[in-house]
């Protein structure tokens, strides 16, 4: 039998102690082979661009990003991920997105090689691409979102939803506007809208998803043609069925 | 509502004594003033009957002139008139009603009957009033009694809820869980320090616990366990987590709730530079000033640094804690100040707090 390559894995973890003691314990498993040991979610997601590696080990509760929004960022360069966590109550969130498997801390080291076990035998094996899984996902974030995240390159940007003046759709991306910048998100406008609250941000058009603190006026062209100023002086058109969601709104 | 009239078997009770004493009554009076029984009878039982409606208003009259917020001679001189009115006014029915009786009777003088038998019944009366005065008193003393203690055992229930759901709080499965994997991971590599750290833990514990007995403690023990759960939360926190506590000396031995600054502590912990990606210094400072004991805990929050918010039953139940001992002498304020989250709490220096339990 050929001798394969081991598989590169990232451990993601905010407790020194656990990083080491994971990376302690992989010391027995010659198929993987650790190549950085991560303190939080934003350097996550800067090795993950930078260095590719095929497993991720993901603690699910860090400050700025968790386990979840992790993935919710880099999940296209990701194959497989196991979480790693002290609490069960993520497992089912877990398994939905994707995880192939989940190992509750203090980890047993009978479950981890299991689980490495399972790891060995899908590498190579052509996975579905996860992508459209997790994106199609309903049940994840019952909560309506305080922040957005976006990516640019190793670059991690959360935007807090107050700032957000409007949301653009450009086919399968959203342009995200602030009052300094546009950011890129991979993401359909439908599915963003679903996650944020329906008294603050309104579809005012099929491609435009209004903040309505930055509404200044709303403008008529003609009968069926208006267009909304936002405090800014920025204008956005508005649909007819647009102005109708407006109106319930205020 | 009238005490004596409470319950349907009291009023019965009241109104079958009530007659009877009436009619003996009648019967003694009829024989002082020499009046035949018969006739003394039909004349004076129903007024007696009469004095029960004269004598029950009495109660709400007493209290509204309690004895220990009114003078003395106050309340005195204020039945007095009471009864004077009441003995004419039943004097002039009286005359009245034998008035009616001797339009219809034959031959009985009534209203003669009445005038003889009129001194004795005002003595009488004025003595019924007097035992009435006392009674009632009596009656309202002991309600008040029963209202105290009613009081005092909703107090303590409030008080006990509310130190129970404290208690709860403490030993919170997450931070046993998050304690027990610290160790898993430091038994192998560094076992001296996982033994520290399992007397700091059995330490917490024990503080924790021992709690419900002990609802009073000294500043210098609360902030040992505080010490304790930071030392423990430090090493799953490593470089993230600073501390800078000072309190002066001579404050240590000050009474003080326990568990009152654990979970402003634990706060900032959970909420505070958990938050941070780069953590941060918790900050603790007490102090006094004009006659008060000041302790302020501040620490880094970053606000979008956790997907949710905190419920904020923690400070909620802290400030029903402090609220059931010093009513309105103890507060607990938050506040953000820039980039940090400050809570203070500030306490009566010198009051040692009454230990309800």
């Amino acid at each position: 039998m050929a001798k394969r390559d081991p598989i590169r894995c990232l451990i993601v973890d905010d407790e020194p102690h656990a990083r080491q003691a994971l990376q302690n314990a992989l010391a027995r498993h010659p198929e993987l082979e650790v190549i950085g040991l991560c303190e939080n979610g934003l350097q996550a997601v800067k090795a993950i661009n930078e260095q590719h590696p095929q497993l991720l080990f993901l603690d699910v509760q860090m400050p700025k990003l968790d386990g979840f929004d992790v993935l919710e960022l880099v999940q296209e360069q990701i194959p497989f991920v196991i979480f790693v966590t002290a609490y069960d109550q993520y497992a089912v969130q877990a398994f939905e997105a994707n995880a192939i498997d989940y190992l509750l801390k203090p980890v047993d080291p009978k479950r981890l090689a299991q689980a490495v076990e399972k790891v060995v035998a899908r590498v190579g094996m052509e996975e579905p691409s996860r992508l459209e899984s997790l994106l199609a996902d309903p049940v994840r974030e019952r909560e309506l979102l305080r922040r957005i995240l976006v990516r640019d390159g190793s670059e991690v940007h959360v935007l807090p939803v107050d700032a957000v003046m409007y949301i653009e759709a450009a086919d399968d991306y959203v342009a995200i506007h602030t009052a300094e910048n546009t950011h890129i998100k991979l993401d359909r406008l439908s599915r963003l809208q679903k996650k944020l609250d329906p008294r603050q941000f309104c579809r005012i058009h099929r491609s435009y998803l209004l903040n309505i603190n930055f509404l200044s006026r709303i403008e008529s062209e003609s009968k069926d043609s208006r267009i909304a100023i936002l405090t800014d002086r920025r204008e956005l058109p508005i649909s007819r069925s647009g102005y109708g969601n407006l109106q319930k709104l205020l | 509502m009238y005490p004596l009239f409470r319950t349907p078997n009291r009023v019965i009770a009241m109104l079958v004594g009530w007659s009877l004493f009436s009619a003996g009554l009648s019967a003694l009076v009829s024989g002082i003033a020499d009046v035949p029984l018969g006739r003394g009878l039909v004349l004076f039982a129903p007024t007696y009957f009469l004095w029960l409606l004269f004598l029950i208003p009495n109660y709400f009259m007493c209290r509204t002139l309690p004895l220990d917020k009114r003078a003395w001679t106050m309340v005195i001189g204020n039945q007095l008139w009471i009864m004077l009115a009441m003995a004419l006014l039943w004097a002039l029915l009286g005359r009245g009603y034998a008035l009616i009786l001797d339009s219809l009777a034959d031959s009985a003088p009534y209203l003669e009957y009445f005038s003889a038998g009129l001194f004795t019944n005002l003595v009488i009366f004025a003595g019924q009033f007097e035992f009435f005065v006392l009674l009632h008193y009596l009656l309202i003393a002991l309600q008040r009694g029963r209202d105290l203690e009613q009081q005092a055992l909703q107090q303590e229930l409030l008080t006990s809820k509310a130190e129970l759901r404290a208690l709860r709080a403490t030993i919170h499965p997450h931070f046993l869980f998050n304690a027990l994997n610290v160790l898993a991971n430091i038994t192998d590599s560094e076992p001296a320090q996982a033994r520290n750290f399992c007397v700091r833990l059995a330490d917490f514990l024990r503080y924790s616990v021992a709690y419900g007995d002990r609802p009073t403690a000294t500043l210098g023990a609360e902030l040992e366990h505080v010490q304790n759960y930071l030392s423990i939360e430090r090493e799953r926190f490593g470089d993230r987590l600073c501390t800078d506590i000072e309190a002066s000396e001579e404050l240590l031995g000050t009474p003080v709730p326990s568990l009152m600054l654990f979970p402003l502590v634990e706060n900032a912990i959970k909420h505070g530079i958990d938050s941070c990606i780069e953590g941060g210094c918790l900050k603790l400072r007490a102090g006094t000033d004009d006659g008060r004991l000041h302790i302020e805990i501040s620490n880094p929050l970053d606000e979008l640094g956790h997907k949710r918010q905190g419920t904020g039953i923690g400070l909620i139940s802290l400030r029903q804690r402090l609220k059931n001992r010093y009513g309105d002498e103890a507060t607990l304020q938050t506040c953000r100040e820039d980039d940090l989250f400050v809570a203070r709490i500030c306490l009566p220096l010198r009051k040692a707090p009454a230990a309800v339990n």
